[in-house]
């Protein structure tokens, strides 16, 4: 009885952070199915180190957290860093221009720049998730995911400017 | 710095000052430059609204039940994480006992008196416990070999376990085959252990 109540609090806490622990995983893996795999597996990670979660603090950004390390750690095991990011550029770029830009109504815009996350190489998706939407400064980031300082800058500017170049190509 | 003495803010430096990078000193010549330059102004201004779009945008919400099929896992992995936990208290509890009973063994080089009182005792309750459990076991043992191996006329030779120890062989044997076939079983199903520190 009390395994079963544990298990249906728990599944409160899915039902209420199943859609931003999503979106991490969606905007770090860049694929629909791979995300959904991602998130369950976080829950159930998550499950097993509920003892390790500090319940002073808000569950939301701890759950969010673990989910990036799972993703980012899936990714390190597929050594997708080994592949040289000029040869991932051109294969993942182009769709954004051929957008139309007078796309003005906000649904559409929001769209627009997520597409153009999701089109980014791994490595830049990674520095970007975790600066804009984990606030983790540069030299967090370098320690996360095991990359020298400058890496981590370049690796920012380098998305930041693809990103403004598909969203405004005027930049 | 040298990138604060052009004559125009490099987008490097623009990004680091709104990503609060800069230290004080670098902060405020960048904030002083901004405040006479136009141009650089309007380019802070074209990337932090891309910064705000980016940190603003909404999460999708068409995103799969994930509550139930969690909820399934956590049943499966239950059950399953249950008997792993009933297999490895079993595998213990044979572990210290053949331990245990093997000190009388080693006893006989190293004196119980040479270990702690407090560890002595319960060795020594537990050496009792067994070689009564043992006596009981070979006992049976040999009388379930008598039985199965006579058949009409022809009564095999059946070799006698003659002592305790013997068994305790047999025991400790089957205890290693048993570990190995458990542990590979359990290595298959749950997969090989990962790192799971926050990597790239």
């Amino acid at each position: 009885m009390a395994l079963q109540a544990d298990h249906q609090a728990f599944g409160e806490l899915v039902r209420r952070y199943q859609t931003p622990v999503f979106n991490v995983c969606y905007r770090i893996m860049g694929e629909r199915l791979e995300a959904e795999d991602m998130t369950q597996e976080t829950f159930l990670r998550a499950h097993d180190r509920l003892g390790t979660y500090d319940a002073d603090r808000p569950f939301g950004p701890w759950i969010r957290r673990v989910g990036a390390n799972l993703c980012l750690n899936t990714i390190k095991r597929r050594q997708l860093t080994m592949l040289p990011l000029d040869e991932e550029l051109e294969g993942s770029t182009t769709r954004v221009e051929e957008r139309p830009e007078v796309a003005r109504v906000y649904a559409e815009r929001s769209e627009a720049i997520r597409d153009a996350i999701l089109e980014l190489p791994v490595q830049y998706r990674v520095v970007i998730e975790l600066r804009h939407f984990f606030d983790m400064s540069y030299r967090e980031i370098a320690e996360a995911v095991g990359l020298p300082l400058s890496d981590v800058k370049s690796h920012l500017f380098r998305a930041r400017k693809l990103l403004a170049e598909r969203l405004s190509p005027d930049v | 710095m040298s990138r604060l003495s052009l004559d125009h803010l490099t987008d490097e430096l623009l990004h680091e000052f709104l990503d609060g990078e800069l230290n004080v000193e670098d902060q405020s010549k960048v904030q002083l430059h901004l405040r006479d330059c136009q141009e650089c102004s309007a380019r802070l201004e074209i990337w932090t609204t891309l910064f705000v779009e980016i940190e603003q945008l909404p999460d999708l919400e068409d995103v799969v039940d994930f509550r139930s099929l969690v909820l399934v896992d956590l049943t499966e992995t239950g059950s399953r994480r249950n008997w792993v936990l009933w297999m490895f208290l079993g595998q213990g509890a044979l572990a210290i006992s053949l331990i245990a009973y093997g000190w009388q063994r080693i006893s006989t080089f190293l004196p119980l008196q040479q270990v702690s009182d407090w560890l002595a005792l319960p060795i020594q309750i537990l050496q009792g416990m067994i070689d009564s459990l043992l006596l009981g076991l070979v006992e049976s043992f040999n009388q379930f070999l008598s039985w199965s191996l006579s058949s009409g006329n022809l009564l095999l030779q059946v070799p006698q376990l003659a002592s305790g120890g013997t068994l305790l062989i047999y025991l400790g044997l089957l205890a290693v085959v048993l570990w190995i076939v458990i542990n590979h079983y359990l290595l298959r199903i749950n997969g090989q252990p990962e790192d799971n520190r926050p990597q790239y």
